[in-house]
């Protein structure tokens, strides 16, 4: 029986793809979904999304140290995002952050934490590309439940519903919450994952 | 199909467990052989050498000669190997690729690249020829273990392989899914197929075996044949490590409901629900301290859900629970009583074997810790990582993690699975001393050879109508 | 009821997509709307179709003629959380219908005959899989925090952080390890490896259901993108 060579995925590394790829989408959906369910709150659902999955995402480096591992991932979570119909700018957001933070993490060949850090923080941003889309495109998205008034009415309103500061807090709080997230990963890698020999 | 091992040496990447020395091992085609002997004996290394995941996927270093009818198994790839030989596993949750029945049993067939026409045709064979018509078009996780490895068999058998190559089948199964395990391998048998089997549990396999192969420390330390091995009274057999080969049934003596006594651990009238469903008919029974009570009933009837119940997890319940003469409600279930749950590994999560006594623990002297984890010969382990210890390690740091906690009731749901005699044994005598230490005993078990060891009484649980 | 392929499905979903990403949220909306909801009724997917789309002319309704009368921050708010379901509605909707009248294999065998290559397949197909496994998991993990005296909530976390932390996710985690490992060994001594591309057991084929409704749905498209 003939190994599968190194470049190629092997079936373990698939599957590893798959059953973390799982574990990714409902941290997200866990910690995540009650912000998009809150209308005041529907924006920092990135947020949200980003607190839990740092853990599972340094194991998941380590486990299949290749480019196209994470890149996979991402393809696999817009895909499914796809099919289950949400937007289609956090599927593709996935899908680009998620060979970004590769290409990044694959630099020091997935084997420096700091990069890992950083590729999931990159990672992280994906969720944003729904409302990044509709911060730039407010007017197709509710002109016609805007109240009918004045010009200067209609622009206050189109500013409101979507503030800068609010997209600030958005971005900053993601990438902070991303960061703690990434760095508990690195703790409980050296603490637990490495020493329980799962890591590999 | 015949399988041969000539003068073969392995050891795994990284560890001495489980490494063969100098093994010599010929199967006829149409044998069927069981590989018995201690955990970390070998045997399953053995298994895996001739399905070809070692040194392939679980890599190490062979030396000698591993031949699948007369060819080395290295020279086919693993798809090949996947015509020839089929290989089932332990754990009923990890071996099936699908969630329906249906796609699990078409799966090998698929892989081969049959036509949709010729797979449905096979698939009404294996239907019929494994009696499983009533598992067609099935949810898989609804199933029972047993269900479940019935259905990941009927998808090997589905490939039609030349040889089976079985790791310890029965390891998480009752009764009822040991006797479809062996329906099938009867099945097999009966078509001449080469079968090599490492197991444990022996019992079921005493009629089906034409020789067992006896493993030690990686040797091949004697061959018996099943007149031989059936003549080994239970002691012989304890001594060398194994389990027994008679069906072991419940001593008779045993039964009973308690008589009624006031102090100690009472259930009265007690109803269990999941839901609005009713599990069980009225349970009435009286506990005393001191005393080893094993729990036995079908499937499904709800005895894992009585334990947790005791436990303080479950209290969709009617009817009342006492401890000394005090109603209990969940929460003082909860901080009296300490569960060993089937799978321990959901329960140890520190870093350490020490670190997971001390977790949560408040006022525990260093002494009291290192006294439990020595009686449980634990204390040389006390650095390691709990998931690299052995399974009979692990289960013994959850019953010091019980201990520890000092509570008075100790629940055990099904802790011998997997476990091999030594193991077994042990987990008896640990069972003796809680007793000895006045504890209240409840196990859950289908395990009867370890009830019979340890078990005071003996209670059944009977389905609600 | 009619049978469509699953291929025809993911195609009827990805023009319902694009249809979202380029058009402006409107009473064109509400036409792609009572669409989708005929498409399910076909299907025999009643109550994923009429439940729906009761919900939507609802919020519909409610935001042409309600949303204006509300003053201030919940006025606001209501815009942006509205205009978000109202763009992801549609594909919802679709979604929904379409998961609930397709089988796992069904789907699989399809993107089998769509030559997606086993890289996704593999991981897609193993998802599907893995869903329930995380909630038997999570029971089990539950009750074993429940026997230390952790709860996994806010407070109990702030009363012993590292424990419910690893509680929470070395079981988790481990047994996904174990799983990949023995899972992976099943499938590949099942020939999982095999070079030549995978049949399925069931029958995947065009019919003129499919063509129709292609046909309709393009139209559809064409229609909302550009009139």
């Amino acid at each position: 029986m003939k190994e599968r060579n190194e470049k190629g995925f092997s079936v373990r590394d698939l599957i590893t793809i798959g059953i973390f790829g799982v574990l990714l989408l409902l941290c997200a959906m866990l910690t995540g979904g009650p912000f998009a369910a809150v209308p005041t709150l529907t924006f920092y659902y990135p947020i949200g999304a980003a607190l839990l999955a740092g853990p599972v995402f340094m194991l998941f480096l380590a486990k299949v140290p290749k480019l196209g591992g994470l890149m996979i991932v991402g393809a696999v979570l817009c895909f499914l995002g796809t099919v289950t119909g949400m937007h289609w700018g956090m599927n593709i957001g996935y899908l680009i952050c998620s060979c970004i933070a590769a290409l990044f993490a694959g630099l020091k060949k997935f084997r420096n934490m700091g990069w890992n850090v950083l590729a999931y923080i990159i990672y992280s941003i994906g969720p944003m590309g729904t409302y990044i889309v509709f911060f730039f495109n407010r007017e197709s998205w509710i002109g016609f439940m805007l109240k009918k008034g004045t010009e200067q009415e209609y622009i206050d309103q189109m500013s409101a519903v979507a503030t800068v500061q609010t997209m600030i807090v958005m971005v900053v709080g993601t990438l902070i919450v991303a960061l703690l997230s990434g760095m508990l990963g690195v703790k409980l890698m050296k603490k637990q994952f490495v020493k329980a020999g799962i890591a590999a | 199909m015949t399988a041969e091992l000539k003068k073969v040496s392995f050891s795994y990447e990284g560890s001495s467990e489980g490494a063969l020395y100098d093994v010599d091992l010929k199967i006829r085609d149409g044998e069927f052989v069981v590989l018995i002997g201690k955990s970390g004996c070998g045997k399953t290394t053995i298994t895996r050498l001739i399905n070809g995941i070692s040194p392939y996927y679980l890599k190490g270093d062979l030396t000698g000669e591993v031949l699948l009818g007369e060819r080395p198994v290295g020279e086919r790839k693993s798809y090949e190997l996947a015509g020839i030989v089929g290989s089932v596993f332990q754990n009923p949750r990890t071996q099936f690729f699908n969630t329906d029945t249906d796609s699990e049993l078409a799966f090998g067939l698929e892989n081969m690249g049959m036509d949709a026409d010729a797979i449905i045709r096979r698939m009404d064979e294996v239907t019929s020829e494994m009696d499983i018509a009533y598992l067609r078009d099935r949810n898989i996780f609804q199933l029972s273990g047993g269900e479940k490895q019935k259905i990941a068999f009927s998808g090997i058998y589905a490939a039609r392989p030349e040889i089976y190559v079985l790791d310890e089948p029965s390891s998480n199964l009752d009764e009822k899914g040991i006797g479809l395990l062996k329906r099938s391998l009867e099945k097999i048998k009966a078509q001449g197929r080469t079968v090599l089997c490492a197991e444990h549990r022996l019992y079921y396999l005493a009629d089906l075996a034409d020789r067992f192969v006896w493993l030690k420390d990686g040797r091949i330390k004697g061959e018996f044949t099943q007149e031989e091995m059936l003549g080994f009274s239970d002691e012989t057999l304890a001594e060398m490590g194994l389990r027994s080969v008679r069906e072991t049934m419940t001593d008779p003596e045993k039964i009973s409901y308690g008589d009624d006594d006031r102090k100690g651990l009472r259930l009265e009238h007690l109803e269990l629900f999941r839901g609005k469903k009713r599990l069980n008919d009225e349970i009435n029974i009286s506990i005393p301290r001191g005393c080893v009570t094993g729990i036995v009933g079908e499937n499904g009837v709800g005895k894992s859900t009585l334990l947790r119940t005791l436990a303080g997890l479950h209290s969709q319940y009617k009817g009342e629970i006492y401890l000394e003469g005090a109603k209990q409600n969940s929460g003082q279930l909860l901080k009296n009583s300490f569960m060993v749950m089937q799978d321990v590994n959901y329960q140890l999560f520190a870093e350490s074997v020490y670190r997971e006594c001390t977790l949560g623990q408040k006022g525990i002297s260093k002494k009291q810790i290192e006294e439990v984890l020595t009686r449980l010969d634990l204390y040389g382990l006390k650095d390691r990582h709990p998931n690299t210890i052995s399974g009979g390690q692990k289960q013994r740091l959850s019953i010091a993690v019980g201990l520890i906690s000092n509570r008075d009731v100790i629940l055990f749901d099904e802790p011998t699975s997997g476990l091999d005699a030594g193991n077994m044994r042990r987990v008896a005598d640990i069972v003796m001393d809680l007793k000895r230490q006045d504890k209240y005993v409840i196990i859950v078990s289908h395990d009867q050879e370890f009830m019979n060891l340890c078990c005071d009484r003996i209670i059944a649980i009977h389905q609600s109508n | 009821m009619i049978r469509l392929d699953p291929r025809t499905k993911l195609f009827l979903l990805l023009s319902v997509v694009l249809y979202t990403a380029f058009s402006e949220t409107g009473i064109k909306d509400c036409a792609v709307i009572g669409f989708v909801t005929i498409t399910g009724m076909l299907l025999g997917e009643f109550r994923k179709s009429i439940i729906p789309a009761l919900i939507w002319f609802f919020l519909y309704f409610f935001a042409l003629f309600g949303l204006p009368h509300i003053e201030g921050v919940i006025h606001t708010s209501l815009l942006a959380w509205l205009a978000l379901i109202f763009k992801c509605y549609p594909c919802c909707m679709l979604a929904g219908i379409i998961i609930h009248s397709t089988q796992i294999s069904e789907f699989m065998a399809g993107m089998a005959k769509m030559k997606i290559p086993r890289t996704i397949v593999i991981p897609l197909a193993v998802m599907f899989r893995y869903f329930p496994v995380v909630k038997e998991d999570w029971s089990y993990i539950r009750d074993a925090m429940a026997l230390r005296g952790l709860r996994p909530t806010p407070l109990g976390f702030i009363k012993n952080p590292s424990a419910v932390i690893d509680a929470l996710y070395v079981p988790m985690l481990v047994s996904a390890s174990k799983t990949a490992d023995e899972l992976s060994l099943a499938a590949v001594t099942r020939g999982i490896e095999t070079p030549r591309p995978r049949t399925s057991r069931l029958k995947i084929r065009f019919g003129s259901a499919d063509i129709i409704i292609l046909i309709s749905y393009l139209g559809l498209i064409i229609f909302g993108i550009m009139g």
